[in-house]
């Protein structure tokens, strides 16, 4: 394993539990810069719950979370977004009623005197999402009237225009058709070049396998494998997912 | 292909003016019936008639563009008109007594933010309990007897009963509050914000914006609404009335709800309160002027309300309201 000596992102034993539910045990996590990590588990190991404690929605029961080696507390998600980390929720987190450009700037409006820059922020969301090679017909349109697809490039375009350090993406292939599928692949890619760090989350392994460079197994809310992409392939990862195999995560 | 544009394109006319279409109707058939109705000062008439609605409904239409709502209103505005008139009475001070009114409304305002938004109570129940505790303490103060201003000064007066030339004052008071309301609600980062949580909650707070705090805000606005409007609401009635305000409910949900049909993609929009208001306003006027027994005409505005929403369902759109 190539371990850096301090991570961008490091985890520790992080527990949170909802009611009776126990959604995460103990489980470490560390993401450098410049690094594609895979987060596979099945439904309901857990991988959201990780991230949404990494982008600040949920505090953790239990442990602790470093960037660059110092602890930090997220007082909530506007918190870990001002500290680089953005996040593409499994649900998209847009509001149904609102346009491209309202639902981009979400949280983060260009105003002046106070008041919005309605036309401004028009043009930079336009500008955002053409840069991710996506043809959008209609800017103006509440995105409730937009495909699954046009929905899912509205919310990665949101997050890649903070200029953030930390990119995590909640299945943001989950709605795309082949041909998109491979421009989100291309676009974490390109983010890697750039010294971004990237959590990708998907159920499709193949895609996992194709453009991460780490991959870590969650099971029942436990870490139960952290390999380098190029050891594994999708039996093992598979093996740990649903099975009793548990790899490179000892200690 | 181009039929099916024509036809998306007269859909989409209607469901931003169908209700502005359907208010120039009932407008014309009022005009028919009265030679009165139809005239400039009929016009200014309406226009002071529907102030006192059109302020405490774009009040409420905050808490409504946040997915709230607010029951207490019209037993709010009744406290605030009893205590504005007896704190005038005892200490003839304007700044002092509207000083009073504006702290009843932000009082409710601020309980009912307390329990909705941090206590998480339904906002319904909530709101509709404070406008009971509200009603008691009114009954309590009042005795349940009016409060009549002993000598109140020319100024106050003004502020529900002058003119600026032939314009009534509380219709200034309301464009004034109307400008500020649509600013706020269409044109800043808050309004942007409350439409956010009102759409999707989770998606306001994946983005970082403090829901709670802003859902507290929406209910202070509704309240601090309350409070103008009792000012104008007091000086009209030259006193301080038991039953006062308690019309304001429906009406203002009224005037919000044909809001949600008009010019959005079904939240209430300030200009939208507006023309809500004007309706509603416009049918007590015309129906008076006809003779129609006040009974009717709530009969009639449920009717109307009725049929402006099932026009916008039928039309497809999204409904945003919820009670609980
Ligand atoms: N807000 C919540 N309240 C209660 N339980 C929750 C909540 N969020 C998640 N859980 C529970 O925690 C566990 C982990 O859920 P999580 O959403 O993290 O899984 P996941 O790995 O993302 O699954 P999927 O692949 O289906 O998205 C599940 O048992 C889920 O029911
Ligand atoms: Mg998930």
């Amino acid at each position: 394993m190539t371990e850096q000596a301090t991570p961008l992102i490091h985890m520790e034993r992080i527990t949170k539990h909802f009611g009776g539910i126990q959604a995460l045990s103990e489980v470490d996590f560390h993401l450098n810069a410049s690094e594609i990590v895979g987060l596979v588990g099945d439904n309901g190991a857990g991988k959201s719950t990780l991230i949404k404690v990494l982008s600040g929605v949920y505090s953790p029961n239990e442990g602790s979370i470093y960037i660059n080696g110092k602890k930090v507390r997220f007082e909530g998600p506007r918190h870990a977004k001002e500290l680089g980390i953005e996040t593409v929720h499994q649900d998209r987190g847009l509001v149904p009623g609102f346009q491209v450009a309202a639902n981009l700037f979400l949280g983060r409006e260009k105003t002046r005197f106070g008041l919005l820059r309605l036309r401004y922020m028009d043009q930079l969301a336009r500008e955002s999402v053409e840069s991710l090679g996506i043809e959008m017909q209609s800017f103006r349109a509440p995105v409730m009237n937009m495909s699954g697809g046009q929905q899912q490039t509205v919310a990665v375009a949101r997050a890649l225009s903070a200029n953030p350090k930390v990119v995590i993406l909640d299945e943001p292939t989950a709605a795309l058709a082949i041909k998109e599928v491979g421009k989100v692949l291309d676009v974490m890619r390109r983010l890697r070049e750039h010294g971004v760090a990237v959590v990708f989350i998907s159920h499709v392994l193949p895609e996992i396998l194709l453009v991460t460079d780490r991959i870590v197994v969650l099971r029942r809310g436990q870490k139960v494998g952290d390999l380098m992409t190029r050891d594994s392939d999708q039996d093992l990862v598979v093996k740990l997912m649903i099975g009793t195999e548990v790899v490179g995560c000892a200690g | 292909m181009a039929i099916s544009t024509t036809t998306n394109r007269i859909k989409r006319f209607i469901r931003h003016y169908g209700t502005v279409v359907g208010a120039v109707l009932i407008f014309a058939v009022f005009a028919l019936s009265s030679p009165y109705f139809f005239t400039i000062e009929n016009f200014l008439l309406i226009l002071k008639q529907m102030s006192m609605l059109a302020i405490v409904s774009l009040g409420f239409s905050f808490v409504m563009a946040a997915g709230g709502f607010d029951m207490s209103i019209g037993y709010a505005m009744g406290l605030a008109n009893v205590i504005l008139a007896s704190t005038l009475n005892t200490t003839s001070n304007l700044i002092v007594a509207i000083g009073a009114a504006l702290g009843v409304g932000l009082g409710v305002g601020f309980i009912n933010g307390l329990l909705v938004a941090y206590l998480h109570l339904p906002d319904f129940i909530a709101t509709f309990a404070v406008g009971s505790i509200t009603f008691g303490a009114k009954m309590l103060y009042s005795g349940g007897h009016p409060i009549f201003l002993h000598n109140p000064s020319s100024i106050f007066l003004a502020m529900g009963q002058g003119y600026a030339g032939p314009i009534p004052m509380p219709a200034i008071i309301m464009l004034v509050i109307l400008v500020i309301a649509v600013l706020v609600l269409h044109r800043t980062k808050f309004g942007r914000h409350i439409y956010a949580i009102g759409g999707n909650p989770m998606a306001a707070l994946y983005a970082g914006i403090n829901v709670r705090r802003n859902r507290f805000y929406t209910f202070l606005i509704s309240g601090l609404s309350v409070g103008v409007t009792s000012i104008v609401l007091t000086s009209r009635l030259g006193s301080g009335q038991p039953q006062a305000g308690e019309n304001f409910l429906l009406d203002a949900i009224s005037a919000c709800f044909l809001s949600t049909t008009m010019f959005g993609e079904g939240e209430p929009t300030g200009s939208g309160v507006f023309v809500g208001a004007f309706i509603i306003t416009m049918l007590n006027n015309g129906l008076t002027m006809l003779n129609v027994p006040y009974q009717m005409q709530f009969i009639t505005k449920g009717v109307v309300v009725i049929l402006a929403v099932l026009l916008s369902v039928l039309l497809g759109r999204r409904i945003q309201i919820r009670l609980l």
